[in-house]
C-alpha cells in the first residue's frame, strides 16, 4: 500500500494522476472503521490533511468558503455565529477525538445518508467546488451526492471547498438517535427560516439514501409565514411536518423502523419550526 | 472472636484513596499489553466467518509465504495436541459438559480454528488474510423460540430440541399452580432480556512463554481469575499444574467474562509452545464482540398471584435462557439464579420456576455482572408494579405490605436462599423518601413524568463450598490470605483473589493496616500470580472478593496481631491485653513511653531470638475461609423519568440507591462501584443491545452501534448506605461489586409504566430506546407527533 502525503493542492492531484484508483483520505472517521473491519481493501492512499489550499475558511460576498479538511472542532470554535445548525451539527457528531479528526469534506465526499452536517448544507443550497486534471468546477452540493454514499466526484478530482451561502434567520439542528449525540442519527433536521428571501429551508438526514430537501414543505410553509412576526399557525406548522415526513423515503435497520423513522423527522421538523419562530 | 479482633479499628470505614490509583493514571500501569519480552511473535486468532458449518480445508500455504509470518497452527493440529475445556457449573442433566479448543463444526461467528504468528501484528493481519478456510454451510438458528421448534437444527447431539438443561425450580410445579389457582389475581407477563457485552476497557489479551528447558509453560493474561485459568489451561495441554503459571497483571476491568480460560487463549499458548518464543495475542474490540462471552439474554414467562387484600400468593417464571452456541463456563448458571432470586425481598406461599438453557448459534453466554439477577429483578418488579396496578393499590406500599420483616430474618425462600440480615423495608423507606426530595416543579415541556421503584435482595459472596457443590458449580468456595509482617515492619497482604478495576489492593490493605495498626502505605496486597498467591479457585467473581477474600484477611491479621501484642508484650513486660498499636508502635495503652515499633517486634520475630516459650518464629498467618454461609446484600432504588410521547426519549431526571452490604470498608470505593454498576444498567436499561441477522451474523460490533452509557444518560445519583453486618463473614461485609447494576432497568421500566400508563403492559423488554418506547407508545394510541 502506498501513502502520498502531499501539502499542496498540485502535489494532490499529481499524487491522484499517479494513482488513479488512490482513496482520498480526509480526517479517516469512516474510512478507517471500513479499513478496520476489511470492508475496504485501499492499495493506495492520498492523504489531504497537509494540503494548504484545503485549510480554513473564509469570508466572501454573501457566503462563506470552507477548506475541505476544516474539521467539526473548527466549525464549532470559528463558525457558530455564521452556522450555528452547523455547529450544532458538529458538536453531535461524536467525541472531542472525532471532532478534531473529521472534516467537512470528508462528510461531503463520503455522502453518507447519516452525515450530520449534510442536511444544513443542502438547505442552504451550498456548493462543492473540485479541482481535476480537466481544472475547476462548481457542482450544487445537492445534485453531487446522487446516492448512498455516492457523488458525483470524478477520477482524478478532489474537493477542495464547500461554498454555504449567509443566510439571515435563526437556524436549527436537531436530531434523534439512541442517545443525543456521541451516535449515529436515526433522523436529523436542519431548518433555516432564511428572513431576506422569505424561505422556509429545510434538510434531512438519515431518512433516505442521501440528504433531502422537502422542498413541497419548504414551499408550503414559506407561503404560510407571516414573515412580518415571523410568526406561523399552529395548523401551518403541523401541516409542514406532515409533508416533511412525507418527503421521507427511509429503511429499517436494526437502529430504528422506517415508520420510526418518518415520524421522527415530523416531530423534528414541528419543533424545529416552533424553536426558530419562538427565538 | 478475640478481643484483638473485635477492638474498633481506625481504617475500616475510611474513604482512603486508592493506593493504585498514581499508577493507573499516568499510564504507568502494566496491562497485558505492557510486556514486551525479547523476541515476542504476534498471534492472530482465525475465526469462523459463518455461524454453523463444517471446515473442509484449510490451506495455509500461501499465508506462510507472506513477509513476517513464521508459523499457522492449524485446526486438525490444534485439535490433535489438546483437551476440551469443561463446563464448571453443570446443571442436572446437562446434555453438554465441554467443548473442543477447535471444533470440527462451527457454531458461531468468531469461534476460533487455529493461530497464525508473525513478527508483527501487521504482518499477521495481513497473513489470516491468506489462510483459505472453505466451510460446508449447515442451516443456523439464531433465535431461542425458533431453536426449540421441530424444523430448527441440531447444534448439539447430547442436547435433543438444543435443550441443554431443563429443570425445575423451588416448589414442586403442581404446588405452585396450585396456589396461583387459589389467588384472587394473575399478573402474567411475557419479559425479554437483551443479549449485552461485558464490554471492559481492556479486551481480553494473552502473552504465552515457553521454557523449553523447564517446560515450564507462562500465561499473562487479563483474566478475573489467574488459578481457574491455570487448571483449565494445564487440563487442556496435558500439563502438569506445577508446570503452568497464570499471571494476572494489571487487567482493566472484566464484569464476569474473563472469568475463565478461553480455547483461544489456549490455543496462543500452544502456538507459543511449538514456536519456543512468547507469542503475544490482544483482542482487538472487534473480536471481542464475538470471541468473547455475551451475557443476560433470557425470556421469562412469569406470573405473579396475589390476592384482593394485595397479599403476594405465588410467583413463577418459565425462563428460556440463550446459551448460544454451547454452554459455556457458567452454562445456564444465570437463569439457575434468575430464577433462584425472583423472590426478592417478598413473601409468598408458593415460588418456584422453570430452567431451559437453549443453544442457538451465537457466541456463547457466560457470566456478566448482575449474573441472572438483574433479569430476576426486572421481572420481578415490573410484575410487582402491575399487580398494583391492577390493585389500584400504591406501589411502595404493596411492597412494604410483602416484604420480608427485620424481625423475621433469617428466612428461607423456596428455592432455599437463607437470607441473613437486614431490614428491606427500611431501604424502601428511605428511596421512597428521597426520589421525592428535590425533584423540581415539572416544567410544562409536554412530557410525562413518573416514578418506579426496583427492590431486590442480592446473593453475594459465593460462597460455602457446600453450597457449590449442591449446586454444581465445580469450584471451591473458599479463599485464603497469608498476612505477614515483614523483617522491617511493613505488612505484605498475600490473597488469592485477583482485582481488576475494583479497589481490593486498597480495601484489603485497609483490613490489614487496621487490625495491624499499621498506616495503610505500610500495607502491600499482592495477587494475581499463581507462583506466589495462594490457590483461589474461583478468583475474583460473584462479589466475592471481599466478604470471602476479605474474611480470610481479617482472620489471618487478626491472628497476627495476638502474635504481635504477644510477642510485644513479652519485651515489654507487660500484659498483652493492655497493648495497643498505633501507626506502626505497639504501646501499653495511655502509656506511650512504654512502647516498642512494630519494626522491632518483627526484627525479634524473624530472627527468633529470646521469643516467649512455644512462640514460633516469623510473623505470619493464613487464613483459608470457607465462608459459614451465603450473605445476602439488598437494596432498594427509585428512578423518576420524564418520557418525550413524540420521540419516545427517556430522561432520568433523578436517581436513588439505598443500598447495605453489611461493613462499608471503603464508602468511596462502595459509591464508586455503585455509581459504575447504575451507570452500566442504565446502558442495560435504555441503549445496549447485541443484534443478529437470520444467518448468525451480528449486526452490531463496534461501539458505534453498541452504545455505552456515557456522561449524558447518566444523571448525578443519591446513594446512601445502611450496614448490617453480615453474621457468617469475619468483618461483615457483604458483597457489593455487582448491586448496582442489578435495579436499573426495574426502576426506569416502572416509572414509565407510572408516567405513561396506557403503556405499562408493553413494558417487558430491554434496551427501552426511543425508537421501541415510540413503537409501544404508537401501539397504545398515546404517541404524540409534537
Amino acid at each position: 500500500m502506498t501513502v502520498a502525503r502531499p501539502r499542496t493542492l498540485a502535489e494532490a492531484l499529481g499524487a491522484l494522476e499517479a494513482t488513479p484508483d488512490a482513496h482520498l483520505l480526509a480526517g479517516g472517521t469512516d474510512f478507517m472503521v471500513e479499513v478496520n473491519f476489511g470492508h475496504r481493501r485501499p492499495t493506495d492512499i492520498v492523504a489531504l490533511r497537509r494540503v494548504v489550499e484545503l485549510q480554513g475558511h473564509e469570508h466572501a460576498d454573501g457566503h462563506v468558503t470552507l477548506g475541505a479538511m476544516l474539521t467539526y472542532a473548527e466549525i464549532e470554535a470559528d463558525l457558530a455565529e455564521d452556522f450555528p445548525a452547523l455547529a450544532a451539527a458538529g458538536r453531535t457528531v461524536g467525541s472531542p477525538q472525532i471532532r478534531n479528526a473529521g472534516t467537512i469534506g470528508g462528510n461531503v465526499g463520503t455522502a453518507s445518508p447519516a452525515g450530520d452536517t449534510l442536511p444544513l448544507l443542502v438547505a442552504l443550497d451550498a456548493e462543492v467546488d473540485l479541482a481535476g486534471p480537466e481544472g475547476t468546477r462548481t457542482v450544487a452540493l445537492d445534485e453531487f451526492i446522487t446516492g448512498p454514499k455516492r457523488t458525483d466526484r470524478r477520477p482524478g478530482e478532489i474537493i477542495t471547498r464547500v461554498r454555504v451561502p449567509r443566510v439571515t434567520g435563526p437556524q436549527q439542528f436537531l436530531k434523534i438517535g439512541t442517545r443525543n449525540a456521541m451516535v449515529i442519527s436515526i433522523a436529523c433536521l436542519a431548518l433555516v427560516l432564511d428572513l431576506d428571501a422569505r424561505r422556509v429551508r429545510c434538510g434531512l438526514g438519515s431518512v433516505g439514501p442521501r440528504p433531502l430537501r422537502p422542498r413541497a414543505a419548504e414551499d408550503f410553509l414559506s407561503g404560510e409565514i407571516d414573515w412580518d412576526g415571523p410568526r406561523a399557525a399552529p395548523g401551518a406548522v403541523r401541516r409542514f411536518a406532515e409533508l416533511v415526513a412525507e418527503a421521507c423515503t427511509p429503511i429499517t435497520d436494526q437502529r430504528g423502523t422506517a415508520e420510526y423513522r418518518r415520524h421522527a423527522a415530523g416531530v423534528l421538523a414541528r419543533r424545529a419550526v416552533e424553536r426558530s419562530l419562538q427565538s | 472472636m478475640s478481643d484483638a479482633m473485635s477492638r474498633p479499628g481506625t481504617l475500616v470505614g475510611q474513604r482512603v484513596l486508592r493506593v493504585n490509583d498514581g499508577k493507573l493514571l499516568t499510564g504507568a500501569g502494566t496491562f497485558v499489553d505492557d510486556l514486551h519480552l525479547p523476541g515476542t511473535l504476534h498471534a492472530v486468532v482465525l475465526r469462523s466467518p459463518i455461524a454453523h458449518g463444517r471446515l473442509v480445508a484449510f490451506d495455509a500455504a500461501e499465508a506462510l509465504t507472506m513477509p513476517g509470518v513464521v508459523d499457522v497452527l492449524a485446526p486438525e493440529e490444534a485439535r490433535d495436541a489438546t483437551r476440551p475445556l469443561r463446563c464448571v457449573w453443570l446443571m442436572p442433566g446437562q446434555g453438554q459438559v465441554d467443548y473442543p479448543v477447535v471444533p470440527r463444526v462451527v457454531r458461531h461467528v468468531g469461534q476460533a480454528l487455529g493461530v497464525l504468528l508473525a513478527t508483527s501484528v501487521a504482518a499477521a493481519e495481513d497473513g489470516a488474510e491468506r489462510v483459505r478456510m472453505e466451510f460446508e454451510e449447515l442451516p443456523c438458528v439464531v433465535d431461542v423460540e425458533a431453536a426449540l421448534g421441530d424444523a430448527a437444527p441440531q447444534l448439539d447431539p447430547g442436547c435433543p430440541g438444543n435443550v441443554a438443561v431443563d429443570l425445575p425450580r423451588g416448589d414442586p410445579p403442581d404446588a405452585v399452580e396450585a396456589a396461583i389457582a387459589r389467588a384472587d389475581h394473575v399478573v402474567a407477563m411475557r419479559f425479554a432480556i437483551q443479549r449485552l457485552a461485558g464490554s471492559p476497557l481492556e479486551a481480553r489479551g494473552v502473552v504465552a512463554s515457553w521454557s523449553p528447558a523447564t517446560g515450564e509453560l507462562t500465561m499473562w493474561s487479563s483474566t478475573q481469575v489467574p488459578h481457574h485459568a491455570r487448571d483449565h489451561l494445564a487440563g487442556a495441554l496435558g500439563l502438569a499444574l506445577d508446570r503452568v503459571r497464570v499471571v494476572a497483571p494489571d487487567v482493566g476491568g472484566g464484569f464476569g467474562p474473563k472469568d475463565h480460560l478461553y480455547a483461544d487463549e489456549v490455543l496462543v499458548c500452544l502456538a507459543a509452545m511449538r514456536a519456543r518464543v512468547p507469542v503475544k495475542w490482544i483482542e482487538d474490540r472487534r473480536e471481542a464482540f464475538t470471541a468473547t462471552v455475551h451475557g443476560r439474554e433470557q425470556i421469562h414467562e412469569a406470573r405473579l398471584a396475589f390476592d384482593d387484600d394485595g397479599r403476594f400468593v405465588a410467583l413463577h417464571s418459565d425462563v428460556l435462557a440463550d446459551l448460544g452456541a454451547h454452554p459455556s463456563n457458567v452454562g445456564a448458571g444465570p437463569a439457575f439464579v434468575a430464577t433462584g432470586m425472583l423472590e426478592g425481598p417478598y413473601r409468598f406461599d408458593s415460588s418456584g420456576g422453570r430452567v431451559r438453557g437453549v443453544l442457538t448459534n451465537k457466541t456463547p453466554a457466560g457470566a456478566y455482572r448482575g449474573f441472572g439477577m438483574q433479569q430476576a429483578a426486572w421481572v420481578r418488579e415490573r410484575l410487582v408494579d402491575e399487580a398494583a396496578r391492577t390493585l389500584g393499590a400504591d406501589p411502595a406500599e404493596l411492597r412494604r405490605r410483602n416484604m420480608i420483616r427485620a424481625d423475621e430474618l433469617p428466612y428461607t425462600t423456596h428455592t432455599h436462599q437463607n437470607y441473613d440480615s437486614g431490614d428491606y423495608a427500611a431501604a424502601l423507606e428511605r428511596a421512597t423518601e428521597l426520589v421525592g426530595e428535590g425533584l423540581p416543579a415539572a416544567p410544562d415541556d409536554g412530557r410525562r413524568r413518573g416514578v418506579g421503584l426496583c427492590s431486590y435482595v442480592e446473593f453475594t459472596g459465593l460462597g460455602p463450598s457446600a453450597v457449590q457443590e449442591i449446586v454444581g458449580f465445580a469450584l471451591g468456595g473458599y479463599e485464603t490470605a497469608v498476612v505477614r509482617v515483614e523483617p522491617d515492619g511493613r505488612a505484605t497482604v498475600l490473597t488469592g483473589v485477583s482485582p481488576h478495576g475494583q479497589g481490593l489492593e486498597t480495601s484489603l490493605a485497609q483490613l490489614a493496616a487496621d487490625a495491624l495498626g499499621l498506616p495503610i502505605t505500610d500495607v502491600r496486597v499482592v495477587h494475581g500470580d499463581t507462583a506466589t498467591a495462594p490457590y483461589s479457585a474461583a478468583g475474583t467473581i460473584a462479589s466475592r472478593s471481599m466478604t470471602v477474600g476479605g474474611g480470610a484477611v481479617v482472620r489471618a491479621a487478626g491472628r497476627l496481631r495476638v502474635k504481635i501484642l504477644d510477642l510485644a508484650g513479652h519485651l515489654l513486660e507487660a500484659a498483652p491485653g493492655d497493648l495497643e498499636i498505633i501507626q506502626g508502635v505497639v504501646q501499653v495503652r495511655g502509656s506511650p513511653t512504654a512502647a516498642v515499633p512494630l519494626r522491632t517486634v518483627a526484627e525479634k520475630a524473624w530472627l527468633a531470638w529470646g521469643l516467649p516459650p512455644g512462640m514460633a518464629p516469623g510473623l505470619e498467618e493464613k487464613d483459608l475461609h470457607d465462608p459459614q454461609d451465603i450473605s445476602y446484600s439488598y437494596a432498594t432504588h427509585a428512578a423518576a423519568v420524564a418520557v418525550d410521547l413524540a420521540t419516545g426519549r427517556i430522561e432520568i431526571e433523578r436517581y436513588v440507591v439505598v443500598h447495605d452490604c453489611g461493613v462499608i470498608v471503603n464508602p468511596m470505593i462502595v459509591d464508586g462501584q455503585t455509581h459504575g454498576g447504575v451507570a452500566q444498567g442504565i446502558g442495560n436499561a435504555l441503549l445496549e443491545t447485541l443484534v443478529y441477522d437470520d444467518v448468525g451474523q451480528p449486526r452490531i460490533a463496534t461501539f458505534h452501534d453498541y452504545v455505552l452509557p456515557g456522561t449524558g444518560e447518566v444523571p448525578d445519583m443519591v446513594v446512601e448506605h445502611t450496614q448490617t453486618p453480615s453474621p457468617f463473614i469475619p468483618g461483615g461485609m457483604k458483597g457489593m461489586g455487582e448491586g448496582g447494576t442489578i435495579a436499573p432497568a426495574a426502576a426506569i421500566g416502572n416509572a414509565l409504566a407510572n408516567a405513561v400508563p396506557e403503556i405499562a403492559h408493553l413494558v417487558t423488554e430491554t434496551p427501552m430506546t426511543p425508537a421501541r418506547v415510540w413503537g409501544w407508545l404508537d401501539a397504545a394510541g398515546v404517541a404524540t407527533d409534537w
